[in-house]
């Protein structure tokens, strides 16, 4: 029972493509890296436009399965989402995303109208014919967090200080 | 043609009160001149008291087109982060600001002076703590070298005649408020127009090393803008933010380029996923 029930796990994250999992098509030509290391090992050469499943990511490396096989990608040589997608898929997956956006803010699903009536934006019109309202803004101040609190909240989350400087123009 | 005129006054004022030791030393070619008083003018800079008021005004009109999100637990969330990243730039003094605009626009602003927004619908195509940082400390760049104030100043200059400064300074009372709210339209006219492609640029790599300093991954941004280049590009929510940016792709390989190899040692830092869902998903 327990090793039926192992096996399924095992089949759930490791088979079902497209199962939760993130698409991704390269950008450029790159080396598909046995560690996610610019001196590591390449286990293959990905052409340009390949499309890999991206399984998970850490810093600047994406790991994925190619064809090719499972190893390490620089991050920014994908572009997520699958690439061109037709223009009805990538609606929909609109929607859904902005639906999951008024919800997990508590605004809750609306429908989406095809006039924008209600829906606030920032257009170039809105910007053009802008007012000011100061009394939104008195409520956006009540909102500031003190220094003491900010390092306190970063504490908390372990967020180590470091002395970096900033990078020079290409 | 009138216009051209009215400018070409204002330049020859500053001619003769800024660019004296240059008539000595050259001929008198006026157009030579009016371009050094031109110069002079756009350099001379705004004080900072009135940075912050002209930054006010155009926050207050940004408030006006799209409330804050009615949720104080966001609102500070995203101030913590905010402030915490303030405090490892070099001008931490100012009065920063952070707020969630309440529309489905995927965008994110900053005014002169330090008032800082991004939009629910940006913030919804976010994953992490990290990633927010990227995008509040991309805007403050653009706070701390004065970008939008830059910009201001030479559409000022087209339209006042003057630059900033001077067109508020001789004013007191109801006229200077009058001529604050002036300019404050010009600021927020602005966003309709974007920056300089350079200004975007740099406050991109601005940020990822603010981000960093703060202790995050400095890959939050480029993540962002990875999702960024994975919204449908005729989407309106988003049609806005991509006419006023240079295209994703070429942020995030102007990054890529920058960021390696000093900054990939900052990548493992945390992404403080968990808490981002906390406060930003898991609260309704």
């Amino acid at each position: 029972m327990k090793r039926i029930l192992l096996a399924a796990l095992a089949g759930a994250l490791l088979g079902a493509p497209g199962l939760g999992a993130e698409t991704g098509t390269l950008v450029r030509a790159s080396e598909l890296k046995a560690e996610p290391f610019t001196d590591s090992t390449t286990i293959a050469r990905l052409a340009e436009q390949s499309q890999v499943e991206v399984l998970k990511r850490q810093g600047a490396w994406a790991r994925v399965r190619a064809r090719e096989g499972e190893g390490w990608l620089r991050l920014l040589s994908l572009r997520l989402g699958g690439g061109p997608v037709p223009a009805a898929r990538a609606e929909s997956a609109d929607s859904r995303l902005e639906a999951a956006a008024l919800s997990l803010l508590g605004v809750g699903p609306k429908p989406q109208p095809t006039v924008a009536t209600g829906v606030r934006g920032l257009s170039e019109e809105d910007l053009k014919n802008a007012r000011p309202n100061p009394r939104e803004l008195e409520r956006l101040n009540q909102y500031a967090v003190s220094r003491r609190d900010a390092r306190a909240f970063a504490g908390s989350a372990k967020l180590g200080e470091q002395n970096i400087e900033y990078l020079a123009a290409p | 043609m009138r216009k051209k005129l009215a400018l070409s006054g204002a330049g020859a004022l500053f001619v003769l009160t800024l660019a004296v030791p240059a008539v000595a030393q050259f001929n008198l070619d006026l157009d030579k001149l009016l371009d050094i008083g031109r110069k002079a003018a756009q350099l001379r800079e705004v004080p900072p008291e009135e940075e912050q008021e002209i930054g006010r005004g155009v926050a207050a009109n940004l408030v006006g087109i799209a409330p804050l999100v009615p949720d104080a637990g966001l609102q500070r969330y995203v101030n913590a982060v905010g402030e915490w990243l303030a405090l490892h730039t070099e001008r931490p003094e100012l009065e920063w600001r952070f707020g969630v605009l309440d529309t489905a626009d995927v965008n994110a602003f900053a005014t002169p002076g330090g008032y800082i927004f991004v939009t629910r619908g940006l913030l919804a195509r976010m994953d992490s703590e990290a990633e927010l940082a990227g995008v509040l400390a991309h805007e403050m760049a653009h706070v701390l070298r004065r970008h939008h104030l830059k910009a201001i100043q030479k559409n000022a200059l087209m339209g006042i005649g003057v630059d900033v400064a001077s067109f508020l300074a001789a004013q007191k009372g109801v006229q200077r408020a009058d001529r604050l709210e002036r300019v404050a339209a010009v600021g927020t006219e602005l966003y309709a127009r974007g920056l300089d492609r350079d200004d975007e640029l740099e406050a991109d790599r601005m940020g990822v090393v603010i981000a960093a300093r703060a202790g995050y991954n400095a890959y939050g941004l480029p993540e962002v803008l990875q999702a960024l280049e994975a919204i449908n590009p005729g989407d309106s929510h988003a049609a806005l933010m991509f006419r006023t940016h240079p295209a994703p792709r070429a942020r995030l390989d102007a990054l890529d380029k920058a960021m390696v190899p000093e900054l990939d040692r900052y990548a493992a830092q945390p992404e403080l996923a968990g808490r981002f869902r906390k406060v930003v998903r898991d609260r309704h």
